[in-house]
């Protein structure tokens, strides 16, 4: 195994401990807002895991569906912080 | 060299991406857990994709992944916002 493969496995577990340590917070965080926001941050770790995933591949296909999947944790956010936001003011 | 340079840009990002995610796990109040997600991660994944793009060297995908950092930076402090004021507002 090369030096750079080995980089690469490193930077995986790394992002993958992330969104072990996202998903803890998820489960457990007080609040609804707490578990949008651990829930925005495991879609970005995931896009992350995704790229390192193209460059070992060598496919360039795979940059359409990291651009189509960045779009979605920003709507969800948005929609359930509106929907929050809306309820609270009653 | 360049796959040097593209090993070294992918794990300092997703070493920052890791620091932001145990910075959710270990604050606790919900505007530092804020300050974890939206400005470090921002960070860790935009320099990943610097390393996708030294790493095919190609228009089509440098170009995409340009807009791609350009739409994470518009939306990571919009979402922070809309986090911040529901938060505030609800009790």
């Amino acid at each position: 195994m090369s030096p750079i493969e080995y980089t690469f496995l490193i930077s995986k577990f790394f992002l993958f401990l992330g969104i072990l340590l996202a998903l803890i917070r998820f489960l457990k965080g007080p609040k609804p807002l707490d578990r949008i926001i651990a829930l925005d941050m495991i879609a970005i770790t995931g896009l992350g895991l995704l790229s390192i995933f193209m460059i070992e591949s060598g496919d360039k296909t795979i940059i359409d569906i990291i651009l189509t999947y960045s779009i979605l944790p920003f709507v969800g956010t948005a929609s359930l912080c509106t929907l929050i936001y809306k309820k609270s003011l009653k | 060299m360049k796959e040097i340079i593209v090993a070294t840009f992918v794990f300092f990002g997703s070493f920052f991406t890791f620091t932001a995610c145990l910075g959710m796990f270990r604050f606790d109040d919900i505007f530092t857990r804020l300050h974890a997600s939206s400005n470090s991660l921002i960070f860790g994944i935009s320099t990943i994709l610097f390393g996708l793009m030294i790493h095919f060297s190609n228009w089509e995908v440098s170009i995409k992944s340009l807009i791609l950092i350009v739409f994470l930076l518009m939306t990571a402090p919009l979402s922070a916002h809309l986090v911040g004021k529901a938060s505030n507002y609800s009790k």
